[in-house]
């Protein structure tokens, strides 16, 4: 055959026999089905070494004298010279509230009015003197949390992450198809599985749930170069996939793309389509503008992750906030932040509202969130020469959800940052000095696994039971 | 349709003028740029016109270098027979963005040793002529070296300019109310360096590593003209063959790194002695530009000597403000990155005592602080700095960990032990020497090992096949900048001086491997906007008054012909497939073959060709291997291509499309396809 008679011929035949035999995409459409939310562990990561001492501070009625006296130099440099004493500062800068537990007067600071609202509803727990991992640098310390394993030392991110590990168990448990699901910009290493070569087989990437499938050919032009490339690519995929997939060892590197085309493509167009199906994104959310566009991203996110749990298999849920190495300058990038993600109307207070809002299916989805805020470390107590704080390790942990039984574990100000330690030196008063770290972060998500599943804490944090923790305090007790 | 923006193709239409806030500077140029292809794109700026090309008038090569690299420690040079055409892709792939050799140099090279050849392709010049020739009138010229000229330049109404008149305001370096230096000029000034001939890839994917990645810092930190100052003074430090040890001391006095880390302001009260200021540098000094965690070190001793006395050193580094810099009214554009570390008065009029505000000023040359168990002593902290820089680079540690860091980057990402200890034997040999150590390692058994695995970041990925599908500057030229790379990475994570992970560096291969979004729109490209790939022709003006000019793509000046002189459909399927993947057709299996032989003879899918009652139908390999699809599949492969049909331009174009988005352009790697699958 000539080429040019080949051409015309198949150009012809193309175009004849193209319409009808792709199905639009519009068949996927189907009513929006409620379904039963999972009980999900939502693990929210504050880049950078969060000071999470500037969102708690004592209240200045606090009983030990001492510490008020020691933390106010300590801290001043914070505030700027607008104060003349520590009360005037606390009652511009913070919220009074209450520990239910103890009785306890603490602040939490103006910019995070929501998180105050939640604690005095009983929906946060507060776990003083924290600590996830035994070292002050970052990648380290986030490798340390995002595998909940604090004393790992080696700097290697092909790692399973907890809430890989969690999801996994889930999947034995009878949850098939379940999967840690991140929706912020990158997959973090908290997702990934114990599976080398295969870590991504079960985490979702809903960077932008609204926009998550492949682009397809155009049902209206079957020969137009999208057609024509998207029906190339996806034969290949589609064709060669298989094959491969049992002819290479597990390590082959080309497996990871075809798996994402694999999975978006199963994926994508359902979830999509689901969605479309639902409710649009609420106003307030749609309109959401946080000083961080991406993070507002991820509480839309997080909406319509509520809306089709079942269609992603929603096991465990990986969001993220960045910019909190405060080195200098800390009072405005802390305020900042604290505001986008706990101020009164901003990013969870517009989200969780909106989740609360969702038409009640068996169980409401807004009762089956737990978040915990996590972070590379803590800081030091003293301020530096800069007007922020240095790299330190132990810190605030925080729970929020309607499970959790509110209030503050551990001693929130401890009394021995205002005292000689052995060596003479008080904490308060020494640069370098950070929070003791009493309770191991594996002892609190070893809790928080087993309120996901019973039974699931001890398999994902196998090494946890022997892990540190503050005396009289039981993780076991933090949830209902 | 978008719900949340009410726009079917999901950016908004509305292109408002946006002052830059350096928060929000990563949205903003999405949206900017995003922006204006939506305009543009319905504009009929893509019109179509017959074109001529004029004569080749590039310079002539210099004269050939008859230097041999010497072998390092540790690494064994590739054998002769495995270092041909394809292996020399993969070195350019790994550490120029691809280059732009010509096919005949390409060979040229395959037929020197090794260790002649590689002196040739990856050296620190400006101007590498054998890797990236001067197109004639239509380069950069020698302002290659710098992106503060090239913004200038190609930002101009130079006579020699050759950027579109609708593009220079993008390149230019003040934004469009003249108030202060443009980030997306900056971002734009980059990407286009890398893909125009005359720019020496090798050099800028060096430097991109070392500000990006290694001693890196993020814009938002900065603002544009330190950025810029630190970028261009690394380029400079590489091309005039500076070693890793002053690249470290040049990078950790520089004004860039002072202000994105805040120990600008640190300073010793002279009569007190007590420091003030922050640590987060003194740390990361060690831990980024040297790669010493501390893991050897007493950890008390560590955080409380070597990190606290680095912190001091680090006082008296106040940078100059030179006012109305740049042309900018925007204070930050005025800071200077060269760093005056005497007492003196500033050209802003202001006193700065960076001498006397420096640890134990009184004491001179004599003051000292220990860190990492020796005495540093110095006047100042750029004394101090200077004396620091070897004992950091000497460390075990910094010894260890240099050539795994630099290696991960540029090719391999999966050390064995053993590769590891040849990688740090050939490190010490190669005595601090960057170029010798990536040259050495370019041309060894170890780079050319099929085991060898390296993800593209979007970076890496982008370039490369961007720097194998525009053939010339006149191309790259002519098309406006939303057909040229900076889209399509920023929508697949990358955005350079915009590292994702601040000062821990921009997205590595494995970010961008096990990112689905990066896949996603990855496909988007190739599927939803094939013309950024398969553009066959172009109008645009030069200036205002200047007759509309026109480009038509030529891929018959590059392809290779057969030896009976004709373009057959199979050997230039391979020959695409190799320029783009770089594997010697190792994964060209049978089912690619079948798309790509189908894309060149038709111009359509396999499916619709050859089963066009099925559009989507999925073959298999056996499918394939024989039968009547096997036939007919044989029969594309022998048909031949006629150049002087127009749209075999397009063909082609769509050939790379599809070629550009099999899973092998996502990885460098040359993993032996299982025979059972062939």
């Amino acid at each position: 055959m000539r080429r040019r008679d080949f051409l015309r011929k198949a150009i012809g035949l193309s175009l004849a026999a193209g319409g009808a035999s792709i199905a639009p995409l519009s068949a996927w459409g189907q009513a929006c089905e409620s379904s039963v939310m999972p009980r999900t562990l939502v693990n929210f990561m504050l880049h950078g070494g969060a000071d999470l001492r500037y969102l708690f501070m004592p209240a200045p009625s606090h009983f030990d004298s001492l510490y008020l006296q020691r933390i106010w130099p300590a801290r001043r440099a914070l505030y700027g010279n607008e104060y003349a004493n520590y009360a005037q500062m606390f009652d511009q800068e913070y919220l009074l509230t209450t520990d239910p537990v103890s009785g306890l007067e603490f602040g939490v600071s103006r910019h995070a009015g929501w998180l105050k609202s939640e604690f005095d509803a009983g929906r946060v727990a507060v776990i003083a003197n924290a600590v996830c991992s035994q070292n002050r640098r970052h990648d380290q310390s986030i490798l340390n949390a995002d595998t909940g394993l604090p004393n790992l030392e080696i700097l290697n991110f092909d790692r399973s992450g907890w809430g890989g590990r969690l999801v996994e168990y889930l999947a034995a448990a009878g949850r098939d198809g379940t999967n840690a699901v991140e929706i912020g910009p990158s997959v973090s290493t908290f997702n990934k599985g114990s599976q080398p070569g295969s870590r991504l087989n079960q985490v979702v990437h809903a960077q932008d749930m609204r926009d998550i499938s492949l682009a397809a050919a155009d049902p209206d032009n079957p020969g137009s170069a999208r057609s024509v490339l998207s029906r190339a690519l996806s034969a290949y995929y589609k064709g060669r996939g298989p094959e491969v997939a049992s002819a290479n060892s597990a390590d082959w590197p080309y497996h990871t793309f075809f798996n994402h085309h694999d999975a978006i493509s199963a994926f994508g167009e359902q979830v999509e389509a689901r969605l479309n199906a639902c409710l649009e994104l609420p106003e307030e959310l749609a309109q959401l503008q946080l000083s961080s566009p991406e993070f507002a991203q991820q509480c839309r996110n997080l909406f319509d992750v509520c809306q089709v749990p079942d269609a992603l298999g929603l096991g465990a849920v990986s969001m993220s906030y960045g910019g909190w190495d405060t080195h200098d300058n800390e009072t405005a990038e802390i305020s900042s932040n604290l505001t986008d993600i706990f101020g009164d109307d901003a990013g969870l207070a517009t989200a969780m509202n909106a989740i609360r809002n969702l038409p009640e299916g068996p169980i409401p989805a807004a009762s089956q969130l737990m978040f915990y805020f996590a972070s590379d470390f803590g800081r030091q107590l003293v301020v530096n020469g800069t007007s922020g704080t240095d790299h330190g390790r132990g810190t605030y942990s925080i729970f929020l959800g309607e499970s959790v039984r509110g209030g503050v574990y551990g001693e929130m100000f401890p009394a021995s940052e205002a005292r000689p330690d052995q060596d003479g030196l008080v904490p308060l008063q020494t640069p370098g000095a950070d929070i003791e770290g009493l309770t191991s972060t594996d002892q609190l998500l070893l809790a928080a696994s087993n309120w996901v599943e019973p039974g699931a804490g001890e398999v994902v944090f196998p090494d946890a039971g022997s892990a540190i923790v503050e005396p009289g305090f039981n993780p076991g007790n933090l949830f209902s | 349709m978008d719900k949340r923006t009410g726009n079917k193709d999901g950016w908004p239409v509305v292109c408002t003028p946006v002052r830059y806030t350096y928060q929000s500077v990563v949205k903003d140029v999405t949206n900017r740029l995003l922006c204006f292809v939506t305009l543009l794109l319905t504009s009929g700026l893509l019109a179509a016109n017959p074109f001529v090309l004029p004569p080749d008038d590039s310079p002539p090569m210099g004269p050939a270098p008859v230097a041999q690299l010497e072998q390092l420690d540790g690494l064994a040079t590739v054998a002769s027979e495995n270092w041909n055409v394809s292996a020399i892709r993969r070195v350019l792939q790994a550490f120029a963005f691809g280059g732009h050799a010509t096919e005949h140099q390409l060979q040229v090279w395959a037929a020197m040793q090794p260790e002649q050849a590689i002196i040739e392709m990856l050296r620190f010049d400006v101007v590498n002529p054998r890797l990236s020739a001067m197109d004639g009138a239509r380069s950069s010229g020698p302002t290659c070296g710098s992106l503060r000229a090239l913004q200038e330049f190609w930002g101009s109404e130079h006579v020699r300019n050759p950027v579109q008149q609708f593009d220079r305001s993008y390149y230019g370096p003040l934004d469009e109310e003249g108030y202060q230096l443009n980030p997306i000029g900056l971002f734009l000034t980059w990407n286009r360096a890398m893909h125009t001939r005359g720019c020496n890839g090798f050099l800028h994917k060096t430097a991109f590593y070392l500000t990006n990645y290694h001693a890196s810092i993020h814009i938002q930190n900065t603002f544009v003209a330190l950025m810029r100052d630190y970028y261009d003074q690394t380029v400079r430090a590489l091309a005039n063959g500076m070693d890793f040890e002053g690249l470290m001391y040049q990078a950790a006095r520089s004004g860039a790194l002072a202000v994105a880390y805040g120990h600008t302001a640190s300073y010793v009260n002279p009569q007190t002695g007590k420091f003030y200021g922050n640590d987060d540098f003194a740390r990361e000094y060690f831990q980024l530009l040297f790669g010493i965690q501390g893991t050897t070190e007493d950890p008390e001793y560590h955080e409380g000597v070597t990190i606290e006395n680095n912190a001091r050193l680090l006082s008296g580094m106040l940078i100059d403000v030179e006012p109305d810099r740049f042309g900018s009214q925007y204070t930050p554009d005025w800071l200077v990155n060269e760093i005056d570390f005497s007492d003196h008065t500033d050209a802003a009029g202001r006193q700065i005592f960076n001498r006397t505000l420096h640890h134990d000023f009184r004491l001179g040359e004599a003051s000292c602080l220990e860190i990492l168990h020796e005495p540093i002593c110095g006047a100042t902290a750029d004394d101090k700095l200077r004396a620091l820089g070897p004992v950091a680079a000497a460390h075990p540690e910094s010894m260890a960990s240099t050539p795994l860091k630099l290696i991960r980057f540029f090719a391999d990402e999966r050390l064995t032990p053993q590769k590891s200890a040849a990688l740090q034997a050939a490190w010490a040999d190669a005595e601090l020497d960057l170029l010798h150590f990536l040259r050495g390692y370019a041309v060894s058994t170890q780079f050319h090992d099929p085991a060898r695995v390296k993800h593209w970041s979007s970076f890496e990925r982008n370039l490369n096949i961007f720097n194998a599908t525009v053939l010339d500057n006149r191309e790259s030229f002519a098309r406006p900048f939303f057909l040229g790379p900076t889209i399509p990475t920023l929508n697949q994570g990358g955005l350079v001086f915009a590292p994702i992970r601040d000062v821990f560096g921009g997205q590595t291969g494995n970010d961008a491997a096990n990112d689905r979004y990066v896949f996603k729109n990855g496909w988007g490209v190739s599927v939803a906007t094939p013309e950024y790939l398969a553009v066959d022709r172009l109008q645009y003006q030069l200036t205002e008054n200047d007759a509309p000019r026109s480009w038509v793509k030529q891929w018959q000046k590059v392809i290779p012909q057969s030896t009976s002189g004709g373009y057959v459909i199979e050997e230039v399927a391979e020959w695409l497939w190799d320029r783009i993947i770089a594997d010697g057709g190792a994964h060209f299996d049978v089912l690619a073959r079948a798309q790509v032989y189908s894309l060149l003879a038709t111009g359509f899918d396999f499916a619709s060709v050859a089963s066009p009652e099925d559009l989507d139908r999925v073959y298999s390999s056996q499918d394939l291997i024989e039968g009547p699809a096997s036939d007919f599949l044989d029969e594309l492969a022998g048909m031949s291509m006629d150049f002087a049909d127009p749209l075999e331009q397009i063909r082609v174009g769509l050939a790379v499309n599809f070629i550009s988005m099999t899973p092998y352009s996502f990885v460098s790697g040359t993993y032996p396809v299982p025979e059972e699958a062939e």
